[in-house]
């Protein structure tokens, strides 16, 4: 294994008495992508200021290129950062912000008018040269704050919430062409940011943070399809979760019941549950869209189990129903709008609801 | 709505301004005045402007008040500059509230006791009085409106301008030469004309804290009033008052030029 870009070791930091980050460690390869997602105060804007170099850490090491850059100050590390805000500089052309790095190397001017056209072509800004920043649109802007970073070419990009600024249909657009921009750079990011569908379409892999922890740390798939407890379950996509206590394994299936109906008895595979002993409380998680619902008449289904729909919504593509599976246990479905094997169901009726063996996921906490 | 201004509103702004500007106007106008006696008038002239011109006492008096102003305030300038850049930056310090107070003394504090602190001070110091120790008693004085004025302008400032300067390579002196300064300068001009202004215009502390053959204008001027007015006093006001419109001027159309700049090329919409 090629050794890691960068390497964080138990990385601490306190502001007073709170921790901002505890024990945070992870490595990122060459070329990697990664992303930290968490809410809004979970300490991914301080572990993002440490690399950059604006806040040291109180314990820990962070090694770059297997070098400590903890000592560096951030205007020596081969580290590039584009701000949230963008802070493009607001008295210098698009031209003059993109070249403001090379500058500082004072590299010849001829080599700096190359390499600026290079990277403004690279972010499609090519003819913007002598625009100001104020008379950009948000996009433009935000091209404008990447090519800054990109001039330098740097070991590790930063993105401190890239698309946050940006309107939804312009979002979606930006992410395709950063990726595309990145894989072809193979430049190495880390990419905060608490909005779940930009860190599933950019990262090759993902950082759950809360309050100050990575709590897990996977590819998007892996987060999504095993979430190491019920914060990643739910602040990841969508899913239903059921308290259950576990009753003993049969086969290769672990038996749980649920904890607020002695009578609801469900299974979950037994490799990938957690190592809870009999009578131990877990969480049963299921992804809305592995749940298949059918009329209740149709009985040739001998796992399904009746539910009543409390709540239906069309979404388009999709509709998205709230079933009550028995007394005080909700689950949720998307089911495709249009398919044509049955006809939407309304609230009220009565259903029965099934899910293949390996879509229910077992979670400790 | 209707534009323009009615009767009443035209009266009272005519009244406003009369009640701001009709003694400038005298003054102004007198100036021109041929008659050696101030309040009466005897036609145009340009003579007194021309005995001001031979006035030597009266010139040595002005060169005194625009070197001392032109000093003071750009210490004050330095000094004022560095203290409100901390007190807006430095988030907690022991002693930050102390330092805020010691800079805002100055500003509340009655002249006449600065000036007679200022005074004593030199006396114990055994220092020379002279236009050295007036210079550094108005820089003292204008330190803290420095202060103020580039305090109030960075808490506007965008921190992360600075950050992204460091994060692109520039030292912490660089980032502010480069993208701190440019952002705040209209404020640091502002201070200095400011500073500039109070230094002409102090006749307490200025006569406090001056000795023999350091006689600023306002000394002068009114030692001279007391002997009597003479039209050259009007002449000499007359020319102050141009050289504060001259400033302010140059102040307001460095504000526009910079917005100017920032402003370049056609807005566009998303």
């Amino acid at each position: 294994m090629p050794p890691a870009l960068l390497a964080l070791r138990g990385v601490c930091k306190r502001f007073g008495a709170v921790p901002a980050l505890a024990d945070v460690g992870f490595n990122l390869a060459a070329g990697e992508v990664l992303a930290i997602l968490g809410p809004s105060g979970c300490g991914k804007t301080t572990l993002l200021r440490i690399l950059a170099g604006f806040e040291a850490p109180d314990e820990g090491t962070v090694a770059l290129d297997g070098r400590d850059i903890l000592p560096v100050p951030p205007w020596r590390r081969p580290v590039n950062m584009m701000f949230q805000s963008y802070a493009l500089f607001p008295h210098l052309t698009v031209e003059r912000n993109v070249a403001f790095g090379l500058r500082q190397e004072r590299l010849p001017r001829a080599e700096i008018a190359a390499r600026v056209a290079e990277v403004l072509a690279l972010v499609r800004l090519a003819g913007l040269e002598r625009r100001m920043p104020h008379a950009l649109s948000g996009g433009q802007r935000q091209r404008v704050a990447l090519a800054r970073a990109l001039a330098k070419k740097p070991r590790l990009l930063l993105l401190d919430e890239p698309m946050a600024a940006l309107d939804r249909r312009l979002r979606e657009e930006t992410q395709v062409e950063l990726l595309a921009l990145q894989r072809r750079l193979g430049i190495a990011c880390i990419l905060v940011t608490h909005d779940q569908a930009e860190a599933m379409a950019l990262a090759h892999r993902i950082a759950v943070m809360e309050k100050g922890r990575i709590v897990q740390l996977g590819s998007p798939a892996e987060i999504y399809r095993r979430p190491a407890n019920r914060f990643v379950a739910s602040f990841v996509g969508d899913a239903s979760l059921v308290a259950v206590r576990v009753l003993g394994q049969e086969g290769g299936m672990l038996a749980v019941v649920a904890a607020a109906n002695d009578t609801l008895h469900l299974s979950v595979p037994a490799s990938t549950a957690p190592a809870l002993p009999p009578g131990g409380m877990g969480w049963l998680m299921l992804r809305p869209e592995a749940v298949q619902v059918a009329p209740a008449s149709r009985t040739e289904d001998a796992g399904a189990l009746a539910a009543r729909i409390t709540h239906a919504s069309y979404a388009g593509a999709l509709m998205h129903y709230r079933l009550a599976l028995a007394e005080g246990i909700e689950l949720r479905a998307s089911r495709p709008a249009a398919s044509g094997d049955a006809p939407p169901f309304a609230p009220g009726d009565a259903v029965r609801v099934s899910w293949p063996p390996g879509a229910a996921v077992l979670l400790a906490e | 709505m209707r534009r323009g201004l009615s009767a009443v509103n035209l009266c009272a702004l005519a009244l406003g301004l009369a009640f701001l500007y009709l003694p400038i106007l005298v003054v102004i106008a007198l100036s021109f005045n041929e008659s050696r006696l101030v309040s009466v008038w005897g036609g145009f002239s340009l003579r007194w402007y021309g005995a001001v011109w031979q006035n030597e006492a009266l010139l040595a008096a002005v060169w005194v008040s625009l070197r001392v102003a032109a000093f003071s305030a750009t210490i004050a300038l330095v000094l004022g500059t560095l203290a409100g850049l901390v007190l807006a930056r430095a988030a907690q310090f022991r002693g930050r509230t102390m330092l805020a107070g010691l800079v805002y003394v100055p500003l509340v504090m009655p002249e006449v006791v600065t000036g007679l602190a200022l005074l004593l001070l030199f006396v114990a110091l055994e220092w020379e009085r002279g236009a050295l120790t007036i210079t550094l008693a108005h820089a003292t004085l204008s330190l803290g409106f420095v202060a103020v004025l580039v305090q109030s302008r960075m808490l506007s400032f965008d921190r992360a301008l600075e950050e992204a300067a460091l994060d692109l390579g520039a030292t912490p002196f660089g980032a502010f030469f480069q993208v701190t300064l440019p952002a705040i300068w209209p404020a640091i001009l502002s201070g200095w004309l400011l500073a500039f202004t109070l230094s002409l215009d102090d006749l307490v502390i200025a006569s406090f804290t001056s000795g023999p053959g350091a006689t600023t204008l306002p000394m002068r001027l009114y030692g001279q009033v007391r002997l009597g007015v003479s039209p050259e006093i009007n002449v000499i006001s007359t020319l102050l008052i141009g050289l504060a419109a001259l400033a302010l001027l140059v102040a307001s159309l460095a504000q526009k030029l910079v917005r100017a700049r920032t402003e370049a090329g056609a807005p566009m919409r998303d």
